[in-house]
């Protein structure tokens, strides 16, 4: 009833996976039974609750086991959007006299807004820069720390552009000056290996729907001693730290999200590695097309390119019209589509940052799928360069336009007794 | 599609008609400010959701699309510059003609399209010579070919306007048979980005200098009965609001810029003779049509009037109306009608009496 299917698209494709991801069928197939007869609440005490809570133990244990780390550390919220939102406002609570973060220009929204909240608070947020090719200056956030820096949240990897920052190097800056780090790994997890036994990350944002699990889950890594104070209060649960009863059949997802991520993990990186090659020396061909980041390292599943005189809203448009589904990089929840924020943040124009393509793909993404979107994106391309040529001068002219029908007042006057034109058919 | 009950059933007769239809919806206007929940308005945040609904239950792909720039640079620019002039302005005509009709169809063009279809109640008859004409829409109430005649035979010739030949409740009739949300929406009524309709108040949230910018009020023999808070309050035609209380209602029968005055004069004074109308833009040349058979209306609602064309050149036009007139306002349209063909139409300067 909810669902609609639509007729006009033959076969469409699928390459927004940055956006969020098809569940795994093992995932649905274990969700389903907690849909059913698994209903009880974790902390109840008879055998409904028994039963529920086990099962949120063994998801608890099956992130430990992903990440390297305790059970105990893990927590489990609404989506990486919460995480972020727990890490940062958690740690800011808990040291209200330390007021100053830092953070990079190019985060997620979700981390953009919470230390723009921050700000209005009265702290102080120092948004630490990335170069064109994404990378980041680690001197700069080196220079930056203050006695009164209460956390430093660096994503993983970038959403948009698929870069990794150079964690390991963050993690010694970090801990040999003594503040917490933060890393939204929602972009990286289940991407790229993360070992959080040798990375002295202190706090890990995920969340499920980016790996093939389902939406309105996600957890966040707290390392044992790392002071939080709850965003959410409640019943105690999560230890006490995120109030609300857990939402078993998400959690169950996420935790089976996360075998699979360990257990596949290097066999899909290797998979994405080869799709990623082997669309951006397509892509790469054409004339005019950029990849955003290429000498950086990335994750294997994004590509992220500028076009010259075409617009990210028309080759959307166009895109999916042709029942391709990709992204430009900047989505907003009105559905506008603006230049991308992170481009622009890395110094790109205006105008490249209107004219940019993201492309992800997954582990269902097929070989033909990567070929026949390369093969309606130039068809696409070659269409609107084509058109741009032609379009008609924006600057408007209020005065009439078609002056040949102004004849001098005396011919008009002469040809006033003509019979009116015949009036022809329907349109 | 606007998210009303017209451009609903424009689009399912598209898509019956055999055209492969892609639902658009323009946001011309940043809503963010808005706290109230607008119905009636015309194109608020719930409206462009109903558009939505509509284009999936219709089975077509549909983009909420941002004009926002260009429809405010080409009409809402003008509407606040008119009322600085003391003209009175129809910023409909503009959208048509520049937004929804050019950059809208620049859009289409971009997306593969042919044509760009409307609620619009007008009809388009194309001629043994390959001109399209124009034309009153059946439904004589609702006929919308007033804020058409700006457009081009280049315009006219990718344009669809599938209601001209249903009545406003057989549309709605065919909305209610599709169990369409919108078949029983209210019409939205007044100028889209204006929902409060009150002008003044957007025009001085926009020019700020304009607030406040006090004048006389004065009769048509100069003599000042009062002072005024700014030209932009007043419309030719206008009794309310005049802060006067006398005998005998006044009417607004002029407003000078210039002198930042307004003129008021009592019933038989607002009554004109004539018009003078300039950019105008004509469908049909004017000289083929008999003498004494060409009309005009000087407002969306006013009654067609017989007129003649005393002089035209490349700028300017001068008619008389075959019986005066109420309230000729500077800054409207006046389109030109033969039979039910709309061959034209300019924009009013002043009116005369004579």
């Amino acid at each position: 009833m909810y669902l609609t299917t639509w007729n006009y698209y033959m076969n469409p494709i699928y390459l927004d996976y940055n956006a969020t991801t098809p569940l795994d069928q093992v995932v649905l197939d274990g969700m389903l039974p907690f849909l059913k007869d698994g209903f009880g609440n974790p902390s109840s005490v008879h055998w409904a609750g028994r039963r529920a809570r086990n099962a949120l133990l063994k998801a608890r244990e099956s992130v430990a086991i992903l990440f390297s780390v305790d059970s105990s550390e893990i927590l489990f919220t609404s989506s990486g959007t919460e995480s972020i939102n727990l890490a940062i406002k958690g740690s800011f609570w808990a040291n209200p006299t330390k007021r100053h973060f830092i953070t990079t220009a190019v985060e997620h929204p979700a981390t953009l807004e919470v230390h723009n909240w921050l700000a209005e608070q009265g702290c102080e947020v120092t948004y630490l820069s990335v170069d064109k090719s994404g990378a980041l200056d680690l001197w700069e956030l080196e220079n930056s720390i203050r006695g009164d820096t209460n956390l430093i949240s660096i994503m993983f990897s970038n959403h948009e552009t698929g870069v990794i920052f150079p964690i390991n190097e963050v993690c010694e800056i970090a801990t040999r000056k003594g503040v917490t780090l933060h890393c939204d790994a929602t972009q990286a997890v289940g991407k790229i290996g993360i070992n959080l036994n040798y990375l002295p990350v202190d706090l890990l944002s995920l969340s499920a729907h980016k790996f093939y699990g389902p939406k309105g889950v996600g957890a966040l890594f707290v390392r044992y001693g790392t002071n939080l104070k709850p965003l959410i209060h409640g019943g105690g649960q999560e230890k006490k730290r995120r109030g609300g009863t857990e939402p078993l059949p998400q959690i169950i997802g996420l935790g089976i999200a996360a075998d699979v991520a360990t257990i596949y993990q290097s066999e899909n990186e290797d998979k994405l590695r080869e799709l990623q090659i082997q669309l951006e020396s397509k892509l790469e061909a054409i004339n005019g097309v950029i990849v955003i980041g290429k000498e950086s390292r990335r994750v294997p599943n994004t590509t992220m390119i500028t076009i010259n005189d075409v617009a990210s809203e028309s080759l959307l448009l166009n895109l999916d019209l042709q029942g391709i589904a990709v992204s430009s990089g900047a989505a907003c929840s009105s559905g506008k589509i603006g230049p991308s924020a992170v481009l622009i943040a890395m110094g790109y124009s205006k105008e490249d940052a209107s004219h940019a393509l993201r492309i992800s793909y997954g582990k269902f993404t097929t070989e033909e799928e990567i070929d026949r979107f390369v093969k309606v994106f130039c068809e696409v391309v070659g269409r609107l360069k084509k058109h741009s040529n032609f379009m008609e001068d924006l600057r408007v002219d209020f005065k009439s336009n078609n002056p040949e029908f102004i004849p001098r007042h005396s011919e008009a006057l002469s040809r006033a007794e003509e019979s009116p034109r015949d009036r022809g058919t329907n349109v | 599609m606007s998210g009303g009950v017209d451009s609903s059933v424009a689009a399912y007769l598209i898509k019956e008609a055999g055209y492969e239809a892609i639902g658009i919806t323009m946001q011309v206007f940043d809503h963010s400010g808005d706290t109230k929940h607008r119905f009636g308005s015309c194109c608020g945040i719930s409206d462009y959701d109903d558009a939505r609904m509509v284009a999936e239950k219709l089975d077509i792909p549909f983009y909420l699309l941002d004009f926002e720039k260009p429809f405010h640079d080409l009409v809402i620019e003008n509407f606040v510059q008119e009322y600085k002039k003391g003209r009175t302005p129809i910023p409909c005509v503009h959208c048509n003609t520049h937004v929804k009709f050019r950059q809208l169809y620049n859009k289409a063009k971009e997306l593969g399209a042919s044509w760009v279809a409307t609620g619009h109640y007008a009809k388009l008859e194309k001629s043994s010579d390959d001109r399209f004409h124009l034309k009153k829409a059946l439904d004589l109430n609702k006929d919308q070919s007033y804020f058409l005649f700006g457009l081009n035979q280049e315009q006219l010739s990718h344009t669809l306007f599938p209601l001209g030949n249903l009545t406003k409740p057989e549309v709605r009739d065919i909305a209610r048979k599709l169990s369409l949300r919108t078949a029983e929406k209210d019409e939205s009524v007044g100028i889209c980005f204006v929902p409060d309709k009150d002008y003044a108040k957007f025009v001085e949230k926009k020019l700020p200098d304009v607030k406040n910018t006090k004048g006389e009020i004065v009769t048509t023999d100069g003599r000042v009965i009062t002072q005024h808070q700014g030209i932009h309050n007043f419309t030719v035609g206008q009794r309310h609001g005049l802060g006067i209380a006398t005998g005998s209602p006044l009417y607004v029968i002029s407003i000078d810029p210039e002198t930042n005055r307004v003129v008021v004069g009592n019933e038989t004074e607002v009554l004109f003779t004539g018009l003078t109308a300039q950019d105008l833009n004509w469908l049909v040349d004017p000289s083929t049509i008999p003498e004494g058979e060409l009309s005009c209306r000087v407002r969306y609602r006013a009654a067609d009037i017989n007129c003649n064309i005393e002089s035209m050149d490349s700028s300017k036009l001068k008619i008389t109306f075959s019986k005066p007139h109420r309230a000729v306002t500077p800054g409207q349209a006046v389109v030109f009608y033969y039979k039910d063909e709309c061959v034209g139409g300019g924009w009013i300067e002043s009116g005369h009496f004579s």
